[in-house]
């Protein structure tokens, strides 16, 4: 099994998405070998209250299985424990933010009270680093990734929070796999000739997660790393679903 | 087969990375690599001295692995004119060189270009040229695609192919798309959903190569995005084989 723990469904305003409904998100990801993803609502990114955002993600993907909602969260809002509350209620896998495009830092208050309450939730964070190559984004919309340093001080001070970094680019993935030991990475926008295996080289493989990004991305292109890598089997399924599974727990079973 | 029309080789490592990109691209598929050079190895305004050492890399390669590469000269257009024309005759000498490859040392609507684009018509060779639509800001004299456009506009014998569709964008496909002389290379960042289908129905598959500016970029990676694109497999095949062999000369 392949578990996609980066994908998205909606619209963005700078890019026209294929697949713009749940069946034909999954189908498109089913065509590339992709059996399960986590996906969270495109709006959600730049809406400064994602939570309209969630509850037509949670419609749009209730009939489809291989597509599990991942609200994204803006603790800088103050109705967010409750919505948690809620969320964790209905068995979401995990929460995502985006502190670059919801404008708080994660060595704030708010990002701190969202750590614990995770916790206690036994909830993992998805931390969305970027959305976008910097160099290519709008110039009315330019907006930096989430420094590495933030978030490793972030996972030290809440050692218990399972998180998971998204598209971090290569020398950020090292980083952040090998700074914490509960920092998990994806592999969307990591890229160097050779990609898995240099970056196995690098980090533990159970730190390693499947992601594609898609619709922002080609999701073959996410697949590509790991067909060519040449792993053996018990490192291939590590990246496949494994570590995925380990980071997620029961939460994956509906 | 495929070919590849964006690889850099590197001076630190003459013959382990070529050794690498041809184990790496052979199970793909890729069985011809276009040699840029190792062009930022020495920054963005290498010297002259600099500018020999890269070609004198590429030309090895050439030497080494004549079935598995063809190479384009590096060249800074702010050199003395003299000294460009005798490294371009230099590098041209060499039966699988095929053209130039110019980076960001000068901006392309500089008029120091115009007599290495003279020699390349009178030769009937391509031009590779670097290119970008940067939200972080230029480096050098860079170029975007608009100066592309204006150097293709002054110069309509010469096939330019210009590097890097996906940061271009879809202003950059426009600004080369009247340019019937301009290719624009699939390589560049990260593997945007949806840009192959753009540049394929604005300019059509015969405008577009494939390239993965590799050893940077991932070779499946880029090639990923061509293979995951929704497109006919007769246009797949133009971007992945066909129009670069007519490019380089080489049989279909």
């Amino acid at each position: 099994m392949l578990i996609d723990v980066n994908c998205w469904l909606g619209s963005w305003p700078f890019q026209r998405f294929a697949a713009g409904t749940a069946p034909a998100l999954a189908r498109r990801l089913q065509a590339e070998g992709i059996d399960l993803a986590l996906v969270s609502p495109a709006e959600g990114i730049l809406r400064p209250d994602p939570q309209d955002d969630n509850e037509a993600l949670f419609r749009a993907v209730a009939r489809t299985p291989a597509l599990r909602p991942v609200p994204v969260l803006n603790p800088s809002l103050p109705g967010w424990p409750e919505q948690l509350r809620r969320w964790a209620a209905r068995r979401i896998p995990a929460v995502r933010v985006l502190p670059n495009y919801h404008l708080y830092d994660l060595d704030g208050p708010a990002a701190a009270a969202l750590a614990a309450a995770l916790v206690e939730l036994d909830l993992p964070l998805l931390v969305q680093l970027r959305v976008e190559d910097e160099r290519s984004q709008h110039p009315l919309l330019r907006v930096a990734g989430v420094p590495v340093e933030t978030v490793l001080a972030y996972a030290q001070r809440h050692p218990a929070l399972r998180l998971a970094c998204l598209c971090p680019y290569f020398g950020e993935a090292v980083a952040l796999a090998t700074g914490a030991a509960n920092v998990w990475v994806d592999l969307a926008f990591a890229e160097t000739l050779d990609t898995v295996v240099s970056l196995l080289a690098r980090v533990p493989a159970e730190r390693l997660l499947f992601g594609s990004h898609t619709p922002f991305l080609y999701p073959r292109a996410a697949c590509a790393k790991l067909e060519r890598a040449g792993l053996p089997p018990d490192a291939m399924e590590a990246l496949r679903s494994g570590n995925a599974r380990r980071l997620l727990g029961e939460l994956l079973r509906r | 087969m495929i070919v590849d029309f964006h690889v850099h080789p590197r001076l630190d490592e003459p013959v382990e990375t070529p050794r690498r990109l041809l184990a790496l691209g052979a199970p793909l598929g890729i069985e011809l690599m276009l040699l840029l050079g190792d062009v930022l190895r020495f920054g963005y305004q290498p010297d002259e001295g600099q500018i020999q050492q890269i070609n004198d890399d590429t030309l090895a390669a050439l030497d080494r692995w004549p079935q598995a590469f063809r190479g384009l000269c590096h060249v800074n257009p702010g050199h003395d004119p003299a000294f460009v024309r005798a490294e371009i005759e230099r590098c041209l000498a060499h039966p699988l060189m095929r053209g130039v490859k110019l980076e960001v040392s000068v901006n392309a609507r500089d008029a120091r270009l115009d007599p290495i684009m003279a020699e390349l018509q009178r030769r009937g060779r391509i031009l590779l040229h670097h290119a970008w639509y940067k939200t972080t800001g230029r480096v050098a004299e860079e170029s975007t695609p608009a100066d592309i456009a204006a150097l293709a506009r002054r110069w309509p014998a010469v096939r330019i192919v210009m590097a890097h569709l996906t940061p271009a964008g879809p202003r950059g496909v426009q600004d080369v798309r009247p340019h019937a002389n301009v290719w624009v290379d699939t390589s560049g960042a990260q593997p945007v959903a949806g840009m192959v289908e753009y540049g394929v129905r604005e300019l059509g598959a015969e405008r577009l190569v494939f390239g993965s500016d590799a050893p940077g970029r991932d070779l499946a990676v880029q090639l990923a995005r061509v293979l995951g694109a929704d497109l006919t497999e007769a246009q797949r095949q133009l971007i992945l084989r066909e129009n670069a062999l007519r490019l380089l000369g080489e049989p279909c």
